[in-house]
């Protein structure tokens, strides 16, 4: 196998119908699609092509991984995921932990599986050896309970991702988790590993990821580094002393080579259970503290206690559940229900969201999928309208592919973002098959954040070193930066609607699509600002904050990509994706229409812009809109769909000629 | 004398040290080749592994070819590899189990603080969890720090 710096070389196919196991070259995929998505997205392509009914699940690293690069660990699992509606269409979902580089060390790039068990298995990789196991004594056993017997048994330097009951239940809300508790959370793949009876993959490695120029890396990797850290978003200042006292809280990385103290990720140890008695210890990620509420005067205005919320958040966790959708699509529902009388009971259970002992029910029956529990562990939104309760209250949380609503402006009641502004999240919501934010908050965050509306972070209020110095762009800078990143000053322009919207829109699908390929940190980069630089423009030496993540790969590949092919290739993956989904389902431009009811119902945030006052999205506008987006991808303006000519340019033959096949194109 | 202070309270389990100190010595990245680790706990703090420069050093006390060595007086205790025979003593009395076999080189490593240059595990930490300090030693064995 040829090694080549940044990758290590080999792809690990399993079959766990015929137990068959083999080695692809990873140098086929790279300099195409580059890493993570990008070759994931290939294989599924190459591999449905040939057999449609195969359902691979497919686990990609990218060339950053396991090397000094910072933010560079991640890893992503693609798939066909039980969680999208109305199709259970190719989907993605991203995780830290360490798993991804141990998986390097051992002499992988990725791992792809095909067919299903009869019996419960794990696989274990130890520096390309690979034996599938039976793990009948793991099944039935929660995530913390599979990572603890796995790690005695393999070694405690194992890393081992692995799914709870909800996953061997087949929940379509069911993830798969690290042993930082970091969850691929969206898309249901942790009931993919459960119908394949795949229980968990471990991974020991003891090999090196080569580096073209190493002191190069090492280089531009502290002063990155540095500039994220004084940069200020993000970054956590004080521990509450207290919980310090109590139960050890401190800061976590959620993924290998994360290099700040984030606001977003803490351990605590030995915190008491109220609900459940038991003593927890573990981390808290992202939506975790919002078990306990958010106080009065929010939304989610409960208030079960630090304790309590943390046993909950636990519980969900070594169940195998998507904190996201409970967060953001079930129990908002349920709130609802329970505040309009429209719904009081659950299987004799009463509705009550201020009552821990109610959310420990709700979260059993989800993950054994006992009476109602069968029913919701498929989300909210399917839920509701399987039972029939309210679903114009659900129609309002979910934007689309059966998702909860994130930073657009309408469900995601957390993530402060208003008219014109959301446009750009809401097309690519449109045209994606998941919740497309998880590797896009990019634009949302810096706008809200940076710009005189100055959103706080949704996980907290960033307290680092540069936030002492916080303040904000004016609009004019704004629209200056605007035309800086990209190519046109109405992007970040408060009052041109949908200007320049579609322009945004594509260059952070691009981005994000080149982010869940390297991998880098979704929160932090494309890092456009920074407090630490008296224009608030990032930079780091020569580098603009704009080409981070792309220094980083020049120097760990030794491939010398511009900026241009950088983009390229990130545009590459995109239109790989939308041609799976058109492949595979038809998709065309009425699919996407199909999020156009939800941006119209007025935006839940009183906008500043426009008096206070609420704005919903003008159809034909944003039908327009939406044309121009085609137009500037290349697509069809009346399908939706790529037009030959970009695929050419793209390099993308096979593409076209299976399109054409099916007379798509 | 200079040494690593280790806050095992902030480490964040990141591993970038570690990246970072193969990388730097090696040119590639490897846990295999790294002269400090980190055993990450799901319970409790990460153990960081990293040599103390011990006063009364244990290592080359056990060595039997005299291969961990000051170049002077108050120096850091570093390898001769051109005595050390790989018998792998050192390894079993490190209080700290701070020195390694590299299976990748197939020698024995522990720090060595990258000479005279800034470490690069504490230039690649993003808590303060690894910093670097000068240190005193004091009636021979415990030291103070300065």
């Amino acid at each position: 196998m040829k090694s080549i710096c940044g990758w290590v070389g080999s792809i690990l196919c399993v079959d766990l119908t015929s137990g068959h196991i083999q080695e692809t070259e990873t140098s086929l995929y790279t300099h195409q699609f580059m890493g993570g998505r990008g070759i994931a997205a290939k294989i599924m392509w190459d591999l449905t092509s040939l057999d449609p009914s195969v359902k691979p699940l497919i686990f990609m690293t990218g060339p950053l991984a396991g090397t000094v690069a910072p933010f560079g660990g991640r890893t992503i699992v693609t798939g066909y995921g039980p969680q999208g509606y109305p199709h259970e269409w190719y989907a993605r979902s991203t995780f830290g932990g360490h798993w991804g580089p141990e998986l390097k060390y051992a002499g992988y790039d990725g791992v792809v599986i095909v067919g299903k068990s009869s019996s419960p298995v794990y696989l274990w990789i130890r520096d390309k050896n690979v034996e599938i196991r039976d793990a009948s004594s793991l099944w039935g056993l929660g995530i913390c309970g599979t990572q603890e017997s796995l790690q005695k048994l393999l070694g405690f330097q194992t890393r081992i991702l692995t799914i709870g009951q909800a996953g061997e239940n087949e929940a379509p809300i069911a993830v798969i988790q690290t042993e930082t508790e970091s969850a691929a959370g969206q898309g249901g793949f942790g009931a993919v590993m459960g119908a394949k009876k795949l229980k968990a993959i471990a991974v020991q490695g003891t090999g090196a990821v080569q580096v073209a120029d190493p002191l190069l890396l090492q280089h531009r990797s502290k002063l990155i580094r540095d500039e994220i850290r004084l940069a200020g978003v993000f970054v956590g200042g004080k521990l509450n002393s207290s919980k310090v006292e109590k139960y050890g809280e401190r800061w976590y990385a959620c993924t290998q080579q994360c290099g700040i103290r984030c606001v977003a990720s803490r351990h605590y140890s030995n915190v008491p259970g109220p609900v459940t008695g038991q003593s927890r210890s573990g981390h808290a990620h992202c939506t975790a503290p919002g078990f306990a509420g958010r106080g009065k005067g929010s939304f989610y205005d409960w208030d079960l206690g630090f304790e309590a919320g943390f046993d909950l958040a636990c519980m969900a966790n070594d169940f195998g559940i998507n904190h996201w959708e409970l967060h953001f699509g079930i129990i908002p529902w349920l709130r609802h229900c329970q505040q309009t009388g429209t719904q009081t009971h659950l299987d004799g259970l009463e509705i009550n969201v201020s009552d821990a002992r109610f959310w420990a029910a709700l979260l059993r029956k989800i993950a054994y999928r006992e009476g109602v529990g069968d029913v919701l562990a498929r989300g909210a939104y399917r839920a509701a309208k399987e039972l029939g309760w309210e679903n114009d209250f659900v129609d309002q949380l979910y934007a689309g592919w059966g998702y909860a609503g994130h930073w657009d402006g309408h469900g995601d009641r957390i993530n402060r973002i208003v008219f014109p502004f959301w446009l750009v999240p809401g097309l690519q919501w449109a045209v994606d098959t998941r919740d497309p934010i998880s590797s896009s908050h990019r634009y949302s965050h810096m706008t809200m954040l940076w710009s005189p509306i100055r959103s706080t972070v949704n996980v907290g209020t960033e307290t680092g070193a540069g936030a002492k110095k916080r303040k904000n762009l004016s609009w004019s800078q704004l629209r200056e930066a605007s035309e800086r990143i990209y190519g046109t000053s109405q992007a970040l322009d408060p009052y041109s609607e949908y200007n320049g919207k579609a322009t945004a829109a594509i260059w952070h699908a691009n981005r994000s699509a080149l982010k869940d390929s390297l991998f880098v940190c979704d929160w932090i980069f494309p890092c456009a600002f920074s407090f630490n630089q008296p224009d608030l423009w990032a930079r780091a030496g020569s580098m603009e904050g704009i080409d981070f993540e792309r220094f980083l790969f020049v120097a760990t590949t030794g491939l010398d990509v511009g900026r241009e092919e950088f983009q390229r290739t990130g545009e590459r993956i995109c239109n790989l994706e939308r041609a799976l989904q058109i492949r595979d389902f038809s998709r065309c431009r009425a699919d996407d229409e199909k999020i156009i009811p939800y941006l119209e119902r007025r935006e839940w945030w009183p906008n500043p812009l426009f008096g206070n006052e609420h704005i919903g999205a003008d159809p034909s506008k944003f039908r327009a809109l939406l044309d121009e987006f085609y137009r500037l991808r290349g697509w069809s303006i009346e399908t939706g769909r790529p037009n030959r000519h970009i695929l050419e340019q793209l390099g993308l033959p096979r593409v076209i000629e299976a399109l054409e096949q099916k007379q798509l194109i | 004398m200079r040494r690593i202070r280790v806050r095992e309270d902030v480490c964040s389990g990141c591993l970038s040290c570690v990246a970072a100190c193969s990388t730097m010595k090696m040119g590639y990245s490897s846990s295999s080749s790294a002269c400090l680790h980190i055993d990450l706990s799901l319970l409790a703090k990460n153990r960081v592994r990293i040599c103390r420069q011990c006063s009364d050093a244990p290592c080359a006390k056990a060595c039997p070819e005299h291969a961990i060595i000051q170049l002077s007086k108050d120096s850091i205790w570093i390898i001769d590899y051109d005595k050390c025979d790989g018998c792998r003593k050192c390894i079993a009395v490190c209080p700290f189990d701070a020195i390694f076999w590299d299976s990748l080189q197939e020698k024995v490593i522990k720090c060595d603080l990258c000479g005279d240059t800034s470490p690069a595990c504490v230039d690649a930490c993003p808590t303060e969890a690894l910093s670097i300090i000068d240190f005193l030693p004091r009636d021979g064995k415990k030291g103070r720090e300065t």
